[in-house]
């Protein structure tokens, strides 16, 4: 009796028919019960690693075919439209650029790292499709909690070092967004993001935003709030390290997209300068301090700050043209979609080159002479390291060649120089580590050359290449854009 | 009652929560002061539930309150690794990332 009542509302909240939404995410969390039930008796890390990608495979072409949905169904929390598909899509192929060389390093324990990964990938679906404060707070913590285990996996203090530094900030992180929440809710009268349209002048908005983006802005590492990420993607192990900087860093930019531009539609002004001096100082700032950097790994950490300054250029710019369904703005949102995949394969896979040395601590003087040891290998690794730069021909091109054109579109050419000159100022420290690469070794260098370490970062090299010929994607993503205003 | 003491008294209690966990330098301490963070928005949520009287504000704090459970769990677990690798559970001795 109480079961069928349950099940009515159920189907008058929903629909019956939007339960196919949630069948992707009962098939992860079933797969992933499945890897910690036989994992009690199996240590294979291999066979979790193929079971983990098949079903992240699965998902990836089911949500595909899955028909969209303008309506807000799941009790009006969620829209089921193309862009929050596209960008559940690219986090899950962030996920399955670390599943495979992950399992180089898994020694015991295997298992829950697996079961981690498709929990947290459960969230992420989730939160790339909400709209809706309080689930988009439960799922993205569901994310956070399960990256603080999968960072302190190893053995080394290091590794735990790494975690420690992130739980830490991004528990102070989770209270700020809770609070900020709170504040959204006073000033508005509801969590809905769509809802909210009619914004009251309150100062208690602008509360909400300050505490929310000071929430956001730990977990996505924007500048005054970085100091997390280096250590942690120093510390942990590489293929954690990139994930880290990949797949949950996007999440935090499409939380941010979302709660900033949906949520904060009537207070365009202040999320304007608020993210233009964001922006411009984490670029600043990400760039200068890897200048002066030796360790390699640091480098990439610093310059995902850099980068992340860049994306956020995406949210002055829509604020300050405010008209949502003008071309400037629908431009300047499907090149941050565009720029948010070919950064999930550029960094991913600088990341993953990191495989090559054989030490945890990876100084820029170790690769030396990798040219020598393996050609292709360092011709890849040059060619990530050109696209994070932003050089013709790779995706990081056509990526900052867009974000600038939005940018002079929406008459914000002012930024678009500031951002110019931090791209040329990238270049110094990208070239230098190639120029490290192309050098005769000195000693007797010893690279980790074994087909495991070589294939992500020759592949992903070839995906940023493809992506760079394929920049007609923008023009693509242009007609899905608009799905980001519901 | 007033929105505004409730407000003033979180703000109060986030203050005191975010002073401890940069002072502090013994893990349970910061441990503690993160629930404090945590408990002042739940304070501040109950206060929105009960200034426009519906309930979801509330089911926001009992979700706030879920989390804060399972980041001590892992907090205290992180601690217990660290006994076990150092001896001792003082933040201070860890440096092993440096510049």
């Amino acid at each position: 009796m109480i079961v069928n009542s349950f099940i009515t509302e159920l189907a008058l909240n929903t629909g019956l028919s939007n339960l196919n939404y949630l069948y992707p995410l009962f098939l992860l969390g079933i797969v992933a019960f499945v890897i910690l039930a036989i994992g009690i008796r199996i240590e294979n890390p291999r066979l979790f690693a193929s079971i983990t990608a098949g079903a992240l495979a699965i998902v990836f072409f089911w949500l595909y075919f899955l028909p969209g949905n303008p309506n807000l169904v799941m009790s009006g929390t969620t829209i089921y439209n193309r862009y929050g598909t596209y960008f559940a899509m690219i986090m899950i192929l962030a996920s399955l650029l670390v599943v495979f060389p992950a399992a180089r390093r898994l020694s015991k324990k295997a298992d829950i790292f697996y079961a981690i990964l498709l929990f947290v990938n459960i969230g992420i679906i989730i939160a790339s499709f909400s709209y809706n404060i309080l689930v988009m707070f439960v799922s993205f913590e569901a994310v956070s909690i399960g990256t603080y285990i999968m960072a302190a996996f190893g053995k080394e203090k290091r590794h735990l070092e790494a975690s420690l530094k992130y739980f830490f900030t991004s528990t102070i992180a989770t209270a700020f967004t809770a609070f900020g929440a709170s504040f959204f809710y006073i000033s508005t009268g509801t969590f809905d993001l769509t809802a909210g349209l009619k914004v009251s002048s309150f100062q208690s908005m602008d509360i909400a935003l300050l505490f929310l983006a000071v929430g956001f802005g730990f977990k996505m590492a924007i500048f005054p709030m970085h100091q997390w990420a280096i250590d942690t993607y120093d510390g942990a192990e590489n293929s954690i390290a990139a994930y880290l900087s990949t797949g949950s860093k996007i999440l935090a930019f499409v939380v941010i997209l979302k709660i900033f531009l949906v949520g904060f539609s009537g207070d365009f002004e202040v999320v304007f300068y608020l993210f233009t001096i964001l922006a411009i100082a984490s670029m600043t700032y990400g760039n200068i301090a890897a200048l002066s950097q030796d360790n390699l790994k640091r480098i990439l950490a610093y310059s995902s700050v850099a980068q992340v300054g860049y994306l956020i250029l995406v949210l002055a710019q829509v604020s300050y043209v405010g008209n949502t369904s003008s071309h400037a703005v629908t431009l300047a949102v499907a090149t941050g979609m565009y720029y948010s995949v070919v950064y999930i394969f550029m960094k991913g896979g600088a990341f993953l080159t990191m495989n090559i040395v054989k030490k945890d601590k990876v100084e820029i003087s170790d690769v030396t002479g990798l040219f020598r040891k393996s050609p292709a290998v360092a011709v890849s690794f040059s060619i990530l390291l050109l696209a994070l730069a932003g050089i013709p021909v790779t995706g990081g091109f056509f990526a900052k060649y867009n974000l600038f054109l939005a940018l002079i579109t929406g008459q914000l050419w002012w930024l678009a120089v500031i951002a110019i000159l931090n791209s040329a100022i990238s270049v110094f420290y990208y070239f230098r580590v190639i120029l490290y690469m192309f050098k005769d070794p000195v000693g007797e260098t010893d690279f980790n050359l074994s087909t495991s370490v070589r294939i992500p970062v020759i592949a992903t090299a070839f995906i940023t290449v493809g992506l760079g010929v394929a920049f007609q994607m923008v023009y693509l993503l242009m007609s899905v854009a608009p799905g980001l205003f519901g | 009652m007033q929105i505004e003491f409730v407000n003033v008294l979180s703000l109060i209690l986030f203050s005191i929560g975010l002073y401890g966990v940069m002072t502090s330098n013994i893990g349970i301490k910061m441990l503690i002061s993160i629930e404090i963070l945590l408990n002042s928005a739940i304070l501040s949520l109950i206060g929105a539930g009960i200034l426009f009287n519906t309930s979801s504000p509330l089911v926001f704090a009992l979700f706030v309150i879920a989390i804060g459970v399972i980041e001590s769990v892992i907090g205290m677990s992180l601690m217990a690794a660290i006994y076990r690798k150092y001896g001792k559970i003082s933040i201070s001795l860890i440096k092993e990332i440096k510049w």
